[in-house]
């Protein structure tokens, strides 16, 4: 909640612009004026640190809804037609699954190029395969019930039994994967941006400052440990939530490690 | 009575021969992935190469050396026979086959991979051991910690802090390169941490599920020692995690690619970072290709270890146990 806080009211939260330069402030320690000091061209880290945390909040919440909605469809239509539309479906997601995610990531990065909109692809493209599975596995149970078959022998069409009847059965697990996933986004950005591969500086993503933080580790090591602390009180912060959620919406278990 | 050649080995050979045919069209699967992520590059790949150097005369012959003239199926075509034939194209920025700069790569990023592996699941399964039987415990709650520090942190800040503690202010291990034994500790912490966060939770969970058994109350009612009981669990504990490790060793060699580049380690991840600066397509692809096949190969093994595991899987893969 705090980071979500810091990432709606960055502009209000911060006295710097995060492309502020400071020549004569440059590479100084926190302080009242600069509450995590100042990078090599005398930019505030604070302001840094918080106008980052949009950009990976943006990409990592962008990525999580496409790969939710993309998963949703796939696994909604594979678990209740079934035959060869779940298996043709069923084999495009092991193929996705076959590569390493952060390597597919990368790999879709370097073709496509860097920019806000190649990262959210390529996190998507990461994501998208658990949604399926676990919305097909529901459907593929859910399908079999009672009140499905009422539903059906009602006249209710095959849309109006997926998305009314069988979908809502899905939304507590998928809270749980969505959560646990927007950590996951975070960092996988965030190793993006280390590797120079995600948003172009000089966007301040955490990712980007960390690396560059990393020049100066012998002398001002602030640099690096204020962006990586931000990702891990972040990622801590939505992994505890969705083990929260876990608890309340998923007590069949069906999201698991 | 019945025949132990014929009835058991058969279900156990299907069992392996559905495996390894899965893998090998999975690994066709994966080659044509990546034979098409050329195909995503916006605009003329060739030209997106040469850059600000591109001429049409430059571009076309390019193009040519690529195979980007020849229609979609060819090139396809001839992507897969060279995969097969361990031709995985020229590297266009050095001018060498790809397959031999990985080569000169691969067995780094292996070294760095499976020392992460071992003491991930080294480390996880000891503290997982740890919290299960001092479940409720100040040891239960500090693994408990540990495993939620150890997912939520980013592997190549943790590469970071390690370097700035043990190379930068103690000098006790060398910050960056490859050479000794001193040079692996830090990297392959860095990229097993993560792992035995997992794997101390997996580990504990499983052998607290598995310790309920009635099994095992009837092991202890005979008068078993606690060792011999925990020993008798854990095995049986064990498949569960097996199968979710494997997993996330692909989560393990993505970090490999992040690990090498702060701590200068001379494997595939290092080169993938060059190749993807360069634009050099062939071996991006190249890269990928054998990441995400080391990745299949270890699912495969995985497969074929959980039938030493649990006979049950090979049992039912076979199609059920023998008449008698």
């Amino acid at each position: 909640m705090a980071v979500l806080a810091v990432a709606i009211f960055a502009p209000w939260l911060t006295v710097h612009s995060p492309e502020d330069m400071d020549m004569e402030a440059r590479l100084t320690g926190p302080s009242a004026s600069h509450w995590l000091g100042t990078d090599n061209f005398g930019r505030d880290l604070w302001a840094r640190v918080a106008f980052g945390s949009r950009i990976s909040l943006t990409i990592a919440l962008s990525s999580v809804a496409a790969g939710l909605f993309l998963g949703t469809l796939v696994g909604l239509v594979s678990g209740y037609f079934g035959g060869l539309v779940d298996h043709v479906l069923m084999r495009v997601v092991d193929l996705f699954l076959a590569f390493p995610p952060f390597i597919l990531a990368l790999a879709l990065v370097a073709v496509l190029g860097p920019g806000v909109s190649s990262v959210v692809i390529a996190l998507t493209a990461i994501f998208w395969m658990e949604y399926a599975r676990l919305v097909r596995a529901i459907t593929l149970s859910e399908s079999r019930r009672d009140y499905v078959t009422a539903a059906r022998s009602l006249g209710a069409s095959h849309a109006r039994l997926l998305f009314r009847q069988i979908l809502p059965r899905a939304f507590g697990p998928l809270a749980v994967v969505a959560t646990l996933g927007i950590g996951t986004a975070i960092v996988a950005e965030s190793g993006l941006s280390f590797l120079g591969f995600g948003v172009e500086p000089p966007a301040p993503t955490w990712g980007w400052t960390l690396a560059y933080g990393m020049r100066y580790l012998r002398s001002h090591m602030w640099l690096s440990t204020a962006p990586g602390l931000a990702i891990l009180l972040t990622v801590l912060g939505f992994n505890l939530f969705g083990d929260g959620l876990q608890d309340r919406l998923d007590p069949r278990g069906l999201v698991r490690d | 009575m019945a025949c132990f050649g014929a009835s058991t080995i058969n279900p156990v050979l299907r069992y392996l021969a559905r495996r390894i045919l899965l893998f090998v069209l999975t690994l066709i699967g994966v080659a044509v992935v990546v034979a098409a992520l050329l195909r995503l590059v916006p605009g003329d790949p060739a030209a997106v190469f040469l850059g600000e150097n591109a001429t049409p005369e430059g571009v076309a012959e390019l193009r040519h050396a690529l195979g980007l003239d020849a229609p979609w199926p060819l090139q396809l075509g001839r992507y897969l026979s060279g995969v097969a034939r361990g031709d995985l194209g020229d590297s266009l920025f050095q001018r060498v086959p790809v397959s031999t700069l990985i080569g000169e790569r691969l067995p780094a990023t292996l070294e760095l991979a499976l020392a992460a592996l071992a003491l991930g699941v080294a480390l996880g399964g000891i503290l997982g051991v740890v919290s299960a039987l001092k479940r409720g415990t100040l040891a239960d709650l500090a693994v408990m910690i540990f495993a939620q520090l150890g997912v939520s942190m980013p592997v190549f800040w943790l590469g970071i802090l390690l370097t700035a503690l043990f190379a930068v202010h103690w000098g006790f291990l060398p910050a960056v390169g490859r050479g000794s034994l001193a040079h692996l500790v830090l990297p392959a912490l860095a990229l097993g941490v993560g792992l035995a966060a997992i794997a101390s939770r997996l580990v504990r969970a499983s052998l607290l599920e598995t310790l309920r058994e009635p099994y095992v109350h009837a092991a202890r009612a005979r008068g078993l020692s606690d060792v011999r009981v925990v020993a008798h669990a854990l095995r049986n504990a064990l498949v569960p995690v097996v199968s979710v490790l494997g997993v996330r060793f692909g989560a393990l060699l993505g970090g490999s690619v992040l690990t090498e580049n702060v701590f200068g380690w001379p494997g595939l991840g290092s080169l993938a970072v060059t190749a993807i600066s360069q634009r050099d397509f062939p071996l991006i692809q190249g890269i990928v290709f054998v990441f995400a096949s080391i990745f299949l190969g270890l699912h495969l093994a995985i497969d074929l270890a959980y039938g030493v595991l649990d006979p049950r899987i090979r049992i039912e893969a076979g199609g059920g146990p023998s008449a008698t």
